[in-house]
């Protein structure tokens, strides 16, 4: 399937830093497990969660640039009150890295 | 926790040997964040107290025998979970904390859609999202049928028994070929399956013989590993509809009216009728309608019904098919609503902007989404366990169900947030108790609501469908009728296939080494 190319591709770029590259692929794990709740608009429980228990301006995820890699990370693992935790069976600790560099750093391409 | 009757000793020998089998990502045993991740974070006690001793995650088939020799060995006891994701119900976590999740999220091969016959057939780990992004990439003319939450799976929500809200909605009935691993390693093929080059697997139900699908579905005789899922070829037409009612012991007059479209297929999908809160919990939260303790008050809920547009009841279904055979049946649904004084009707263009109508309306037809995790937002960061009665499709039924559990959640303190499904004859009655999970009161009182349920809706002759994992003991006791002769007839089962008990511990009340035990 497809997430498992991802990984092989994951590891094959463990070594290199984010490269446009591993954002790409930080994307493709970003709308796979965290879109459906964190896009920006109705309907998405994260935003709407978080437009009240932080403010409207911090209501989507990837438009903030408050957001730290490990703080993201954390928080995926963990989960976050109304937010359940992932497993490692679902985003593995290399996945998880790629995912929090694209959460973190893609506000620098929407302004 | 440790398993009870393994040493620490043992089972550190145990662990080890798993990590020869599976390496050692794959053995979750050590404390931290990983194994965390196991714990039912919406569990209405101490959600620490949920977290397993381990999690075991196998790639394939012959790994999970290979752990299952391990188990035997050791009397480890063992926790299937295909995605993992059954939050309302106790989330990936255990009926017991001192038992091993044997997650089975890594094996998520799409092994075979079907376009000609339609039907998929999928491993464990195969989510939603997954599939309809795969029939998406391939322009597949199927539609799949999720559940409300996207990132649960194929699998793991069908032999939990859940449901859906397409034509398809009722899960297990579109359950075709299995494959189950048993407690001693033996892979068998149900069915058709058990033919060497087999044609018709996902094609014929039930073979020769006695046909036991069923008893690998919400209980703890073996590993699924592979299933067959009927797909529903994408029709020509789809329209989505909502039909609001203005009071609340509506749910009568609108239930009589459903049974015999549903009966006649008219209303071919799983039609549903959202209370007022479960329908405006998808765009508003509670603290902006009212800030009091206790249930919403009567203004409050008026405010909130003439704000959003909505009623106090809202029927959601949808039509399908041909356009000159939508517009007929569509006659004959109006008709029979309009016998509702008030009732008023809305097609995708009159709900423009609506989130609850935009994610019915992709639920309806199969497209995977999130949204109706907002309903956990009502009360600020919310956690909740799910009650489900099962009630025959009558007004009378209807009423008396919601009457019951109404009052008894204002009784304690929370508002009523629920929706009653059609499936065909019978209506499940999903209750979602939702709570504030940082509260140690709140959850106190749910668990003594929730009791007070069981028990009422028991004497009132309705038993549920599913339930919390600290439930399970529970309601199988509502299932007592001659002596228990079911749950002993389970337990027989139970000490033929898995004699050690290591499958599963507990699963719907279901426990080894009883079937000796004297009637009740
Ligand atoms: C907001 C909200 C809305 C919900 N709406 C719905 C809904 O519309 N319909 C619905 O049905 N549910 C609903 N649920 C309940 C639940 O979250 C879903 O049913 C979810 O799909 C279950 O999780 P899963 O699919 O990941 O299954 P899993 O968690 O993988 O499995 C569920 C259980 O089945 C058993 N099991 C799983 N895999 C196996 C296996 N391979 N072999 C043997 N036993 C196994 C285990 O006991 C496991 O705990 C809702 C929950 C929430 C929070
Ligand atoms: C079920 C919907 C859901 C999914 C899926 C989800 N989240 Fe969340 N997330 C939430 C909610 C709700 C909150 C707000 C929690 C609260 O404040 O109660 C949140 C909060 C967060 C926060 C904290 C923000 C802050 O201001 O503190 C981060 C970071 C986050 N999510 C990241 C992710 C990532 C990364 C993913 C994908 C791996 C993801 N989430 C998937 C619902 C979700």
């Amino acid at each position: 399937m497809r997430l498992e190319r991802i990984t092989i591709m994951l590891m094959l770029l463990a070594t290199h830093t984010s490269s446009a590259t591993d954002l790409e692929q930080g994307r493709a794990l970003y709308i796979h497990y965290c879109g459906a709740c964190h896009d920006a608009g109705a309907g998405h429980p994260g935003t709407m969660r978080l437009g009240v228990s932080r403010d409207q301006a911090h209501a989507v995820l990837t438009a903030r640039s408050d957001l730290t890699t490990d703080y993201v990370m954390q928080i995926s693992r963990a989960g976050n009150q109304m937010m359940p935790p992932f497993r490692a069976t679902e985003i593995n600790d290399a996945e998880l890295a790629e995912l929090a560099a694209y959460v973190t750093q893609h506000y620098k391409h929407t302004q | 926790m440790l398993p009870p009757n393994l040493t620490q000793a043992d089972f550190d020998r145990a662990m080890d040997e798993l990590r020869a089998v599976l390496g050692r990502e794959w053995v979750i045993a050590e404390d931290g964040p990983r194994r965390a991740s196991y714990r039912d974070p919406f569990a209405p006690r101490d959600v620490d107290k949920s977290e397993p001793t381990a999690a075991v995650a196998p790639a394939n088939v012959s790994e999970i025998q290979q752990v299952l020799t391990i188990a035997r060995q050791y009397r480890l006891p063992l926790w299937p979970i295909s995605t993992g994701r059954n939050f309302g119900y106790g989330g990936p976590a255990p009926r017991h904390a001192g038992t091993v999740v044997l997650d089975l999220k890594r094996m998520n091969r799409i092994i075979e859609v079907n376009e000609k016959h339609a039907y998929a057939v999928v491993e464990p780990g195969v989510s939603y999202f997954d599939l309809y992004r795969y029939l998406q990439a391939r322009k597949i003319k199927l539609w799949m049928d999720p559940a409300a939450p996207g990132w649960g799976g194929v699998m793991g929500n069908l032999v939990d028994r859940g449901a859906g809200y397409t034509p398809y909605g009722e899960h297990f009935m579109a359950q075709c070929g299995m494959q189950v691993v048993l407690a001693d390693g033996t892979i068998v093929e149900t069915a058709m399956g058990a033919t060497p080059n087999a044609k018709a697997r996902h094609l014929y139900k039930y073979g020769h013989g006695a046909w036991v699908d069923g008893i690998f579905t919400q209980s703890n005789f073996g590993i699924v590993t592979q299933i067959g899922i009927w797909l529903m070829p994408e029709p020509p037409g789809y329209r989505p509809y909502l039909v609001t009612f203005p009071h609340e012991d509506d749910i009568h007059q609108i239930t009589e009216v459903l049974r015999p479209l549903k009966l006649g297929m008219l209303v071919p999908n799983a039609a549903t009728t959202v209370g007022l809160i479960w329908e405006a919990a998808v765009k508003v939260s509670r603290a902006q309608y009212y800030d009091g303790k206790g249930p919403l008050p009567d203004s409050a809920r008026k405010r909130l019904a003439s704000d959003l547009n909505i009623g106090n009841w809202n029927f959601y279904a949808a039509l399908y098919g041909p356009e000159a055979i939508m517009n007929n049946n569509w006659k004959v649904i109006e008709e029979s609503f309009r016998q509702v004084n008030g009732a008023k009707f809305y097609f995708e263009a009159d709900r423009g902007g609506d989130p609850a109508f935009a994610y019915r309306a992709q639920l309806m037809r199969g497209i995977p989404n999130m949204t109706e995790y907002s309903l956990l937002n009502w009360v600020g960061a919310g956690s909740h366990v799910d009650f489900s009665p099962i009630s025959p499709v009558t007004g009378d039924g209807a009423l008396k169900q919601f009457h019951i559990m109404r009052d008894l959640c204002h009784r304690h303190g929370f508002d009523y947030i629920g929706e009653f499904l059609v499936g065909w004859r019978d209506m499940h009655h999903i209750l979602m108790l939702v709570f504030e999970r940082n509260d140690e009161e709140r959850k106190r009182a749910v668990r003594e609501l929730f009791e007070a349920l069981v028990n009422e809706a028991a004497q009132a002759g309705y038993g549920e469908y599913r339930t919390h994992l600290d439930y399970m003991d529970a309601i199988a006791e509502t299932y007592h009728w001659n002596e228990r002769a079911l749950y002993r007839s389970f337990e027989m089962m139970k000490d033929a296939l898995d004699p050690q008990g290591i499958l599963a511990p507990g699963k719907s009340g279901i426990w080894a080494g009883r079937s000796h035990h004297k009637r009740s």
